[in-house]
């Protein structure tokens, strides 16, 4: 059985609720827990002391993008790794 | 091929009087000819798609009439073949004689033979008398069933008698088959694709106007698609001289909604004369009505939209904006009236999931912030729109799309066509329908979408402007629940799913905004709308 899990979330919205979501991710990212749910799924997300961070930018004709990845190994027992990417785009 | 048929229908029918064994093997050899005859002529028809020379609406026509007629040809073919093979069953091979079949053959060979003559000389008459022999082949397939069955009942039940039923079942299913080839003469002839009922109607629309000339006076030409479920087709000079009033919309649908349109057209009418399209006839029917309207001669908006100079553009724009206000002036009624865009949208949410299954926002949680699925979404803004009815009423016309506004830019007038949704409502209806008519069309090159923006947003002010005349204070909010549901209902128009994403994303922002709001109990004056969404 693979151990993959993924999480998706896609939606539009202004700066003010983005700074809400960010400021959700933050505080997981400081207590060393993100939980994501989706229809009573759950990806729980430890972020390690060491976590890569990459940042691009992106101006293609009218299109804005700005990526932000966090990427780390979790190690309890088995190496699991995960992604969390998150898109901006405008 | 028509030959051909003819030949094995013939050599069926000299089987109920004349067994011979040669008169079988003939047929089925030549069976098996034909359809090497309709490969043929299809690969032929084909063929004319990749040869490199252009093809006219005529060609076209006349290359999926003729590919219509030799499919169904062959059909006949088959069905000759299968009413062979029914006589070999017979254990009485004269038991057939005491039956009525030379009539239904005489019907279908005399329908076949006449194709190649009316073809050529493009006569209308002639093909809608081919169509005709269908319910005439109804009919004689009928006195025979009686007869079966009154056989049947009287005891003395035979085999036979169910192979006889097998074999004018297959007549009949000829007679289906001929009136297929009917209406692809007809296609050739008028450029139309018009069902024979659908004809008759028409032709008695037009008697009841005192039209008294023959089919092929009459001049077709579509001119609008059917997606409203109404076939459409304008009635024109054809080869005599009629006036410009004559020229006129043959609708044909379901009863209810061709009366509600007509009802609401002859409101129109008294309301705002011209405005409208008049009703020159109406013919009620058992399961489908008819009526012929007004053609109304201009542009369709969205014409304009796409081809016409700047300049013309904003004429129009500024007709309509005129227009739609004056309506909206000399019909408003004081009293609030509830709205029910969650209700229109849940109603019409089967349709969009069943073209787009994925178009569904599950219940999410990130970290702290919670995100509601959205069915419960929608449940919510339901509850929320109680809160919200329009502080007053307006005629409106219920499908303010740029596809349903005629500019006739001699007279300086906008009509408004399609009516039948028409009713006493909330003008942010018409509103939101009107901007993301514009929003959806799907047409990304950067000229033409500045256009459609700057059309959007030209309407949307003008409506701001209204609404704060008349001291709608909670138009944000009422905007902000119809354009969710205007966009999101379009998707369910629009396959390049990218483009859809969008319309759903803005959908969703729009109602997870309004929820927030309400849900810090502020008065719904404060609310404002996020005037982005309307642009792409």
């Amino acid at each position: 059985m693979s151990d993959k899990q993924d999480f998706i979330f896609e939606s539009l919205q202004d700066t003010q609720t983005i700074k809400g979501y960010l400021e959700s991710i933050l505080e997981g990212l400081e207590k060393g827990k993100i939980i994501l749910r989706s229809n009573g799924e759950e990806i729980c997300l430890e972020p390690a002391n060491l976590v890569k961070l990459g940042i691009k930018a992106r101006k293609k004709g009218t299109t804005r993008k700005l990526t932000m990845k966090l990427s780390w190994k979790e190690e309890k027992g088995v190496t699991i790794s995960s992604i969390k990417q998150l898109d901006i785009v405008n | 091929m028509i030959h051909e048929t003819v030949n094995l229908l013939s050599a069926s029918l000299r089987l109920f009087t004349s067994s011979n064994p040669n008169d079988f093997e003939k047929i089925f050899s030549k069976d098996d000819y034909i359809d090497n005859l309709k490969n043929l002529i299809e690969t032929e028809c084909f063929s004319n798609f990749i040869s490199e020379k252009a093809l006219t609406k005529r060609d076209l026509n006349d290359i999926r009439a003729l590919q219509t007629i030799a499919v169904n040809l062959e059909r006949i073919a088959d069905q000759s073949v299968n009413i062979t093979k029914q006589l070999g069953y017979l254990e009485n091979p004269d038991f057939i004689n005491r039956f009525n079949y030379t009539q239904m053959f005489g019907t279908v060979l005399e329908g076949l033979e006449s194709v190649m003559p009316i073809y050529e000389k493009r006569d209308l008459q002639g093909a809608l008398d081919i169509c005709k022999r269908e319910p005439l082949t109804d009919r004689l397939y009928k006195q025979n069933f009686d007869k079966i069955m009154e056989m049947f009942a009287d005891d003395h039940p035979n085999k036979d008698l169910v192979t006889t039923l097998f074999i004018f079942r297959y007549l009949e299913r000829i007679g289906d088959l001929i009136l297929n080839i009917g209406e692809a003469l007809i296609l050739a002839i008028v450029g139309e694709k018009i069902k024979i009922h659908q004809f008759l109607s028409m032709q008695s629309n037009l008697e009841q106007l005192g039209f008294d000339g023959s089919a092929s006076d009459i001049d077709f030409q579509s001119i609008l698609g059917s997606r409203s479920g109404c076939r459409i087709s304008r009635l024109g000079q054809g080869k005599r001289e009629v006036s410009k009033t004559k020229e006129s919309i043959f609708k044909e649908g379901n009863t209810h909604k061709i009366r509600t349109e007509k009802e609401s057209l002859e409101t129109w009418n008294t309301l705002f004369p011209g405005l409208a399209p008049r009703v020159f006839s109406y013919q009620e029917g058992e399961s489908t009505t008819s009526m012929l309207v007004e053609f109304i001669h201009g542009c369709p908006f969205d014409e304009i939209l796409l081809n016409g100079e700047d300049e013309s553009l904003n004429n129009a724009l500024f007709v309509l904006m005129e227009t739609s206000r004056e309506v909206w002036l000399s019909t408003r009624k004081e009293e609030p009236i509830a709205t029910d865009y969650m209700k229109q949208l849940q109603e019409r949410f089967a349709h969009i999931r069943q073209v787009h299954p994925e178009f569904y926002r599950g219940e999410q949680d990130i970290g702290f912030t919670k995100v509601l699925d959205t069915g419960s979404l929608l449940q919510r803004c339901r509850e929320i729109e109680k809160e919200l009815p329009a502080p007053f009423s307006v005629r409106i016309h219920g499908d303010f799309n740029v596809n349903n506004l005629v500019f006739d830019p001699e007279e300086q007038m906008i009509h408004y066509i399609d009516l039948y949704r028409s009713r006493q409502a909330d003008y942010i209806q018409d509103i939101s329908v009107f901007l993301v008519s514009n929003f959806r069309i799907p047409i990304y090159e950067k000229i033409l979408r500045d256009r459609l923006n700057q059309i959007i947003k030209d309407f949307y002010v003008n409506a701001t402007l209204v609404a704060a005349e008349w001291h709608d204070s909670t138009f944000d909010a009422r905007l902000t629940l119809a354009l969710a549901r205007s966009f999101y209902t379009s998707t369910r128009f629009e396959h390049n799913k990218v483009f859809a994403e969008e319309m759903y994303l803005r959908a969703h922002f729009l109602l997870d905004k309004l929820l927030l709001f309400a849900n810090l109990g502020r008065p719904w004056q404060e609310f404002r709308m996020n005037t982005t969404v309307l642009y792409y």
